[in-house]
Order: structure tokens, then sequence, then C-alpha cells
């Protein structure tokens, strides 16, 4: 079931075309990532699905409801982060993420309920109380995911959730965000620019460049490619005799793109009865390859 | 569907919380009380001579509370310039603050019609202004009250027309938050149209024209302090009635006031709608 849609979506500013007739349907329990360098496009299309920028052309609907015309109806089963925002200073996190549950329709119990689930579950226990005013960019964020979760939206709308957290912090909304998608079934859209993450969270990948989207594919890996790290860079000349292309990256890498006759376990025997130690192999992304294609 | 009318009450009281913490209400709350304590310690100084004033300034002001109504006057003419400054502190950041803190990411996304967040805002921000007025207002009614032994009914037309005033002027301030993105270039802005091009637009008025702009915003607010003692200064003429202004006068003006707060709410409301953050 379609959950949501952009249809002939164009936005400019001045003579900046930031979106260019884009267009995209989602399916309810989809996980889907726009990927795309900075300035590609990818925080305008989320900017226009939740009312926070206007379309020039084109439209978004969600669950049937049009954002540009019914804003109300369209974002109420919609759990939005948009880049890092931030909140009025002089609140605490209880009484923001309150007042996001009543704006949502929860009454007083559902609103004590709602804020005590989502601070266990986002670990946000420590600084509730505090004013927003003095919370650090971590805390920000958690509190803005909290808000986006409130209320069990159907839909997850988050533009670069991870960016500015450090290491641990973004393995742990990595985590929480996958979760939400494969245990609880709700439908993401997530925007980033780290491959990284699109391969970790997405089941599928929007690449979007000067506002256009280019490809739009599954999250899966190709057998028939294969990238090996050796320990020591080595000649793998040898492999072409058995129609492997051989491609050097760097002076770490070498990918291989294998013939049909020839599986990753093949493969890596003939590389080990040839001497050469490897310190790792891995199947090759196809995002990776996809997204440098599409942005070189 | 949450009802409009509960949506607007929560809204309103988010709004207000974050005001009354901020240091910007503390400190115009505290900027208001010294106000009025420098005016108590001049009431209680002056009072014998204010009868020399009043006949040094040529007012020829006759009647049964002279005292007390050039008294009021002055009072008067420093509440009038409360609201403009209260207005500055809340209402000038208003919205262009949700665009340049980017707190609009958070409230744009909502479920929630702008017009309620734009109303919501706005009756926080003229509820901590007039907070600000009640406070002044009872350290000069306390004052009256000891110095004269009652109150003269002046006093109450003046904070109940500075009420009126605080909705006028709050508006205007929000409708210059709302063109702006930036907090400083919508402070400076207030600042600017209230006391430089209003009254430059009064001094060429009077001059070519020869009459008394009562349409401009200034000129109406005026009516929180005629109405102790109707005393115009024009650039070319000093208008003195010895009588207070009348009930007509304030109508007038108040209505005046009150169309500057319906025009500029209206139109930041379509601006507020139409409002982007890139």
């Amino acid at each position: 079931m379609i959950e949501m849609k952009a249809k002939g979506l164009s936005k400019r500013y001045g003579r900046l075309e930031a979106l260019k007739n884009f267009e995209i349907e989602i399916n309810s329990g989809d996980c889907v990532v726009l990927l795309g360098p900075n300035g590609a496009g990818k925080s305008t299309f989320l900017k226009i699905s939740t009312n926070v920028v206007h379309p020039s052309s084109g439209f978004v609907e969600i669950n049937g409801k049009r954002v540009d015309e019914d804003p109300m109806g369209a974002l109420s089963s919609v759990g939005p982060l948009i880049e890092l925002p931030e909140f009025y200073p002089y609140l605490n996190g209880k009484e923001v993420l309150s007042y996001v549950c009543k704006v949502k329709g929860a009454d007083r119990e559902m609103i004590k309920s709602e804020v005590n689930r989502l601070t266990d579950l986002l670990r946000m226990n420590n600084f509730m109380d505090r004013k927003t005013g003095q919370y650090s960019r971590g805390m920000k964020q958690r509190l803005a995911l909290a808000c986006s979760m409130a209320m069990d939206p159907k839909i997850l709308i988050l533009d670069e959730p991870t960016f500015g957290l450090d290491p641990r912090g973004m393995r742990e909304f990595v985590e929480i965000i996958r979760n939400l998608n494969r245990k609880h079934g709700k439908t993401i859209l997530f925007s980033t620019h780290l491959i990284s993450e699109a391969r970790e969270i997405a089941n599928r990948v929007v690449i979007i460049n000067g506002g256009e989207k280019k490809l739009e594919m599954k999250n899966e890996t190709d057998a028939k490619m294969m990238r090996v790290t050796p320990y020591v860079m080595s000649d793998f000349s040898f492999l072409e005799r058995s129609g492997v292309r051989v491609e050097y990256e760097g002076k770490e890498y070498v990918n291989l793109t294998l013939p049909d006759d020839m599986d990753n376990d093949g493969v890596i025997s003939l590389i080990q009865r040839n001497g050469i130690r490897l310190k790792w192999a891995e199947p090759t992304n196809l995002i990776e390859r996809k997204y440098l294609e599409m942005v070189n | 569907m949450v009802n409009r009318a509960v949506l607007m009450k929560d809204t309103y009281l988010y709004y207000l919380r974050n005001y009354y913490r901020s240091k910007s209400f503390y400190l115009m709350f505290f900027i208001s009380v010294v106000v009025a304590i420098l005016l108590t310690y001049l009431s209680f100084r002056y009072i014998n001579d204010l009868s020399t004033f009043i006949s040094r300034a040529h007012l020829n002001l006759t009647g049964s509370h002279v005292n007390e109504l050039a008294l009021a006057y002055l009072w008067g003419f420093i509440l009038s310039n409360l609201p403009v400054f209260a207005s500055v502190f809340f209402g000038s950041p208003a919205i262009s603050s949700e665009i340049e803190s980017k707190t609009a990411f958070h409230i744009f996304t909502l479920p929630i019609p702008r017009i309620v967040l734009l109303l919501g805002k706005f009756f926080a921000s003229v509820s901590v202004t007039i907070l600000i007025v009640i406070t002044y207002s009872v350290i000069q009614l306390s004052v009256f009250y000891y110095l004269f032994g009652g109150i003269i009914p002046q006093i109450f037309y003046s904070i109940l027309l500075t009420f009126v005033f605080v909705f006028a002027i709050s508006a205007v301030t929000f409708l210059i938050s709302s063109i702006f993105n930036k907090n400083t270039y919508a402070y400076i802005s207030v600042l600017i149209i209230y006391l430089l091009v209003l009254n430059a637009a009064t001094i060429v008025i009077e001059l070519l024209y020869k009459t008394v702009p009562y349409y401009l915003l200034n000129q109406a607010a005026s009516i929180t302090y005629r109405v102790f003692i109707n005393l115009t200064f024009g650039i070319t003429t000093v208008a003195v009635n010895p009588a207070p202004a009348g009930y007509s006068s304030m109508v007038s003006n108040a209505l005046i006031m009150f169309l500057y707060f319906l025009i500029s709410l209206g139109i930041t409301a379509i601006l507020f709608e139409r409002k982007e953050v890139k």
C-alpha cells in the first residue's frame, strides 16, 4: 500500500532549481534512504514533505492527503525530524515532548505514559527535567527523535538525523531506526550523505544529485563483484587467466568482477593458492558503486 | 483531530512559559520596576513643587485634581513607552527567531495550523507585556493612593488604553518580525520605525500640511497620557487644552490602535503562512 508519494515535485529558490520534477512512491513498511551529496536536494524534498518549504510545482501526498492543501491531515501520521531542530530554550524536555503529544491528540494519561515510554526508550532520564537551552547536540537529537516518535506515527521522516553525532551516538541512532522499521514496521524516509548508513538501514535507496532523482534501487550486494584487501599489495593479474576482471583501487583494495562460472569462494581459494594472504574480502555493495557512478 | 480552541490554549501556555522564564522578561520586569521607583522618588520629592512646574510650563490648569493630573501625566508619558520596549524584547524576535534559531523545524512540522501557532505566540507575548504594564501601574496606583488618598479615574483610563496600545504595538512588531529571518534586523527595524520613521512622518505632515497626524500609531498612543492633560507637542505649535482628553478622543484613538492591531496581525498571518525555512 502506498503511504507517501511525490509527483512532479519542483522547487526553485530564485535561479537555483533545488528540486527538479522529483517523483517517488513509498509503500507501508518501506525504509527508503535518500542518498546524495550535500546540496543534492534531499533536504528540500523532506522539507516540502513536512510543510517547512512550499513546492514551486507538484505535490507530496501522505496517506492520501496533500501536504500543501491539508498539512494538518497529512502530517498527523508523520513523525518528522528535519535537520537538527532547536527547541525553545526555557522549556524542559518533558514540556516539549508533552506539547508534541498534546498536539497529536493525547489526553493527560496518554501524555504521561508516552513521555515515560520515550524517555526510557531513548535513555533520556538524566536530562528531561533540564531546560533545552542547556542541552548538548546529542541530547537535542534524542529529544528531536522522541518528538518525531511521539504517539506512534506510521511514517518517520528523518533528515540526516545522525549528522554531528559522535560515532557511538551514530551507532545507537542507526540501531534505533533499524529496529523501528524491522521490529515495529514503521515506514521510514531517511536522508543521508553516508553510504554506510544507507547500506545499514535501507531496503530501498534513491540516489539524488543536482535536484534530480538519478536512480532508485534495492539495497543489495552483487554476487559477481568483490572487493579484497590483501595484507601486502600484490599482483593479481593471474586471475585474469580465469576470466576475472581486476581493478586496483588505491594502494589497499582490489575490485574483482567474476565470470559466470566462478563464485566468491572459488576466487578466494584461487587467490590463496597463489600465496596471497587476504586481510578482508566482501561482495561489493551495489549502492556504493552506483552512487559513485551517478554522482561522478 | 484536536479541537482548535484546546490547541490554541496549549500553544499559548507553551509559549507563555518560554516567555516568562526568559532573561528578556526578567530584564524588562527589572527595568519597569526601576523606572517606577525613579518616578516614585520624583513624586514624593516634587509633590510640593508641582504648582511651580504647572505655572512655569504655562499649563494654566484649573480644577480640583490639578496636582494629580500633572503628576499622572508624567507617569503616563513613561507608561506609554513601556510597551514599545517590551514589544521590542518579546515581539521583534517572535517570528524571525523561529527561522534564525531553527525552532521552526520543530514547530512547523507539527500537525497544527500556523495561525494557531501565531496567535498562541502573539497572545503569550501580549500577556507578558501586559504583566510589565501592570507591575508599573500597581506601583503608580500605590503611590497615588498614598499621596492623594484616592485614585482619579483618568489613571484607569490610561492603563486600559495602554493595554490597547500593547495589542497594537505587539502586532506591529510581529509584522516586522515576520518580514525578516534575522533577529537583529527585526529588533533594529522596530526601533527605527517607531522612534525615527513615525516621528519623521509627524514632522513632515505637520510642516507641510499643518495638521497633527492623529492616524499614526505614536500619535494615537499619546492618548495614554493625554487623558491627564491634553498637551500636544507639535513642531510648529504646542497645543494645550487644560481639560483632559474626552471620551470621544479616547474612543477614536483606541479605535485607531485597534485597527493597527487588526491589520498588522492579518498581514502577519498571511506572511507567516507562507514562511519557509530554507
